[in-house]
């Protein structure tokens, strides 16, 4: 097992390299600079100067090399469009905002998407089943997030003055975007879960389970249910990472301080270190959560090895 | 199941649906309770605020003298406090730590600031500020000339690459050379006159609107500007220093800035508010926040008054417009390339635009329609002589695209109108307006591409420039004609030469005479609306919502009817500083009060 997750981590670092080189040639073949203005331009003195102060003026390959050396060092630069912090302070900041908003938005949608479609499985073709597919799931799948954002903030900010309309600093700033983000996780948890559980519900070992007089309970939690994930590991784990970097559209409609909204300004301001540190950081999760899937689904059956490991 | 478990799952708790609907409802009745927020309706009249300022009548207590602004970050860079250190990239509330020479009022007259007067020299080469006395810094040294002497060298300084050097290059003399790192920043023309309260700028010949182009005259402090080898030293409230009636207490630029009451502030201009909040959303709908009390002020969009006119709560509000920048949004041509080198073709595609109607249908009342670069009101703006020029003629227009070898649109070129979203102005909306326009008048088929805003620019400010027909904005810089027209001076923005606007310009930049200068850009605007080398569509007029409790002469009416906080802005350039306060709540607008401000 060890020598597989070091073999998956060493391509994944090659995977980020790669990704890193792109992207950088990518940056730099996009027309406009992080110093273009837009009234006036810079006269030529001025952006020469600004240029060579930010190491622009040097060929693309030697810009990489000297980022790639700095990166070896802990270090991401200043960003562009915020050079009193760090890129890695500007990132230690917004983060965990959207690390606190992703992970009880995962929470929430996993667990309740999970039971979600677990209950509408074993009541299938009652009107629970009717309740949590049709409306709820289909819901959740087909509204956007930011739509759902909107009237939440319509109903209980605006009309009701219940909570706020967005911002950051009270406990009762993550109940909005939370339900809002949650709902697409959820449905489709839901979904899954509901398809998966009824595949296994008429396999015959679980059949053989009820006649042999084993509780409902244990039927479901043991047998049905443990079944049922494995498929919603390859569904499910992926979204982790997407998750957890944030969502551009909630953080917008709530004012949220996150991590989400630099992807976009980032990307249109030309701030190179920060959109680098973004694609890096994108790439990590989604390598990490990646091979953690292939991880658990050996918890999950033990039927299942991993390429490159023998019994 | 066995006897033991079934007894088992008996005894354990269970919710019912009713005792899960009082559950609920006794939940939401405590979050309503919870989240009550009510305003004080303690008067504030008669009571002296931070500054020392008695407060007027109807005024809310002191404490909450405070205003709160949004700002969205999409797209900005947040990286000083102060005009001199950076324009393009300054923070929210900038340019409140100091006192320009000279302000505006809400007519757009220049007034004294700092400089209680001033006056050109007989040979018109240099102006002289006479300062104030006892305007201190909060690090209790006077502002002097010295400080802006040593701010405007270090504006010139090639090392500092300011963003904003085009500005006072070929007016400040040796300017350009300084910038270009020719001559030494200290050897530009600003220089201590006779004494440390004269202030001396000599200037590359006469150049009239001097006073104008010193509202941006906000100094930084020479004693911290030397200690801290920048102006950034504001961005840090433990070494913030201020002449003006604010300081720095918070910044964060991914959040929120807040400024203080100067305590120590001996300048004349003394605020009823003494403490700003600026709230930074990165994007999201402004209008909901205002609407919950977050903040006290929204500037609005067409879609936004939709909204808010089926809301309860800001159905009857007042909306205040005003030019704010006084915005000119016009589609450029190459006017090097065919088709657009033929002057017959620019003219044709301006006199097919219905600029009423698409102002009517899309835009108001946010805008106004424009025959000419100008917005009125604007300094030596015109715009009736401008008309005939410009305005909607189909059968002109489609005898101008004939006469161009184009009849009836036949054989016209296969060219591409670019242009970058606005949501303020609707870009979208108009630019398929007027490419239907085209199509409905001249038969002329224009494709249109959006690129994002730095594409744009970097694509338009080329030289060449690889934008063929673009739509785009400009808002003015300073008060002046000279400004605003300079757009289209030879080797600017657009490739359009024509030297005898050119030479209007000079003359006009030149000359001192008020209605010699109004007949010398008259037929400057004349000259360029005729030539065609843009179209103007539309001037922007920007809509405002207040909360009910912001009061003040600030928001009357001026002399040309806007009414709201006028350009600049609330702060050190303007008048509008001592002219704007919190009234008593008194129809009980939702205020989310703010702590720690004043």
């Amino acid at each position: 097992m060890i020598a597989y997750l070091a073999q998956r981590f060493l391509t994944l670092l090659l995977v980020m390299l790669v990704t890193t080189m792109l992207i950088f040639g990518l940056m730099h073949a996009v027309p406009g600079g992080p110093f273009d203005q837009t009234q006036q331009p810079l006269p030529g003195p001025a952006m020469a100067n600004i240029m060579h102060k930010y190491g622009l003026d040097e060929p693309i390959w030697r810009q990489y090399l000297n980022w790639l050396w700095a990166l070896l060092h802990g270090d991401f630069g200043i960003p562009f469009e915020q050079p009193t912090m760090s890129v890695t302070g500007l990132i230690a900041k917004a983060w965990p905002i959207t690390l606190i908003v992703g992970g009880i938005t995962i929470a929430i949608s996993y667990l309740g998407g999970l039971a979600m479609g677990l209950l509408a499985a074993l009541k299938h073709n009652t009107w629970i089943d009717w309740v949590l597919t049709s409306a709820v799931s289909t819901a959740g799948v087909a509204l956007p997030n930011y739509v759902v954002g909107f009237l939440l903030i319509s109903v209980f900010s605006v009309k009701l003055g219940w909570l706020p309309a967005g911002g950051w600093g009270q406990p009762e700033d993550l109940i909005l975007p939370v339900i809002a983000f949650s709902l697409y996780p959820m449905a489709l948890m839901a979904r899954f879960t509901r398809a998966s559980t009824l595949e296994v519900t008429y396999a015959d070992y679980v059949r053989m389970g009820r006649a042999r007089g084993l509780s409902e309970r244990r039927i479901t939690l043991r047998y049905i249910l443990r079944t049922a994930l494995i498929p919603l590991i390859t569904i499910m784990g992926p979204n982790i990472p997407n998750i957890l970097t944030g969502s551009i559209f909630i953080e917008a409609t709530f004012a949220l301080p996150g991590l989400g909204s630099y992807f976009t300004t980032a990307s249109l301001h030309r701030d190179y270190p920060l959109i680098l540190a973004l694609v890096l950081i994108v790439a990590v999760l989604w390598g990490t959560c990646y091979i953690l899937s292939d991880v658990a689904y050996t918890l999950v059956d033990p039927r299942v090895r991993l390429e490159g490991l023998s019994r | 199941m066995s006897d033991k478990e079934s007894e088992r799952l008996r005894r354990l708790p269970y919710l019912t649906r009713r005792g899960f609907m009082l559950a609920g409802g006794a939940g939401a009745l405590g979050l309503a309770a919870a989240c009550n927020g009510t305003h004080a309706t303690v008067s504030g009249a008669g009571q002296k605020n931070a500054l020392g300022l008695k407060l007027p009548s109807g005024a809310a207590p002191a404490s909450e003298q405070y205003y709160v602004q949004a700002f969205d970050s999409t797209g900005a860079s947040y990286k000083a406090m102060d005009f001199y250190e950076t324009v393009y990239s300054r923070a929210p509330l900038a340019d409140q730590f100091n006192i320009p020479l000279v302000r505006l009022n809400q007519d757009y007259s220049i007034v004294p600031g700092a400089a209680k007067g001033w006056e050109q020299s007989a040979d018109k080469n240099s102006w002289t500020f006479h300062l104030r006395p006892g305007i201190m810094w909060s690090d209790g040294k006077e502002l002097t000339a010295a400080d802006f002497v040593e701010t405007l060298r270090y504006s010139a300084d090639s090392k500092h690459a300011w963003d904003f050097s085009w500005f006072w290059s070929g007016v400040i003399k040796n300017y350009t050379e300084a910038v270009a790192g020719k001559v030494p920043a200290n050897q530009i023309g600003v220089k201590q006159g006779s004494d440390k309260y004269s202030l001396v700028i000599e200037t590359e010949g006469p150049v009239a609107y001097i006073p104008s182009a010193c509202l941006y005259t906000t100094p930084l402090s020479a004693a911290a500007l030397n200690k801290h080898g920048s102006g950034t030293y504001n961005i840090n409230p433990s070494t913030c220093v201020s002449c003006g009636p604010y300081i720095l207490t918070k910044f964060d630029p991914t959040a929120t800035v807040v400024l203080g009451p100067n305590k120590k502030y001996s300048g004349p201009f003394k605020p009823p508010i003494d403490g700003l909040v600026g709230k930074i959303y990165a994007g999201g709908d402004m209008l909901p926040r205002f609407q919950t009390g977050e903040i006290d002020t929204i500037s609005v969009t067409p879609l936004d008054l939709k909204i808010a006119a089926k809301n309860s709560r800001t159905k009857n509000l007042h909306l205040y417009k005003n030019p704010n920048d006084f915005e000119i949004w016009y589609a450029f041509f190459d006017v090097t390339k065919k088709p657009w080198s033929d002057l017959k073709v620019r003219q044709a595609l301006a006199h097919s635009i219905d600029r009423d109607t698409l102002v009517k249908s899309l835009l108001a009342p946010l805008a106004t329609p424009a025959y000419g670069y100008l917005t009125p009101g604007y300094p030596f703006a015109v715009e009736d002589p401008l008309k005939p020029l410009t305005n909607y003629d189909p059968n002109k227009a489609k005898s101008l695209l004939a006469e161009a070898g184009y009849p009836d649109g036949k054989g016209f070129p296969n060219v591409t109108f670019n242009w970058w979203a606005n949501a303020v102005s609707n870009t979208e909306s108009v630019v398929q307006a007027l490419t239907q326009n085209w199509k409905k008048v001249l038969g002329i088929d224009i494709k249109l591409q959006e690129l994002d805003k730095t594409t744009f620019y970097a694509k338009m400010n080329k030289k060449p420039t690889e934008i063929g027909m673009g739509f785009v904005s400009y808002g003015m810089d300073y008060f002046d004609a000279s400004n605003m027209l300079s757009v289209y001076k030879g080797g600017g923005r657009h490739n359009w030469n024509n030297a005898q606007y050119d030479a209007l310009l000079a003359k006009g930049a030149a000359e001192s005479d008020n209605s010699k200068r109004q007949e010398i850009y008259t037929e400057a605007q004349t000259l360029l609306t005729q030539q065609a080398p843009a179209l103007f569509v539309f001037h922007l007029l920007y809509g405002y919502y207040y909360a009910p409790y912001i009061k003040g002469s600030a928001l009357s009416k001026n002399k040309d009817g806007y009414d709201g906080i006028q350009w600049p802005g609330f702060g050190a350039t303007s008048n509008s500083l001592q002219q704007l306060y919190v009234a008593d709540n008194e129809s009980s607008w939702p205020r989310q009060k703010q702590t720690g401000v004043v």
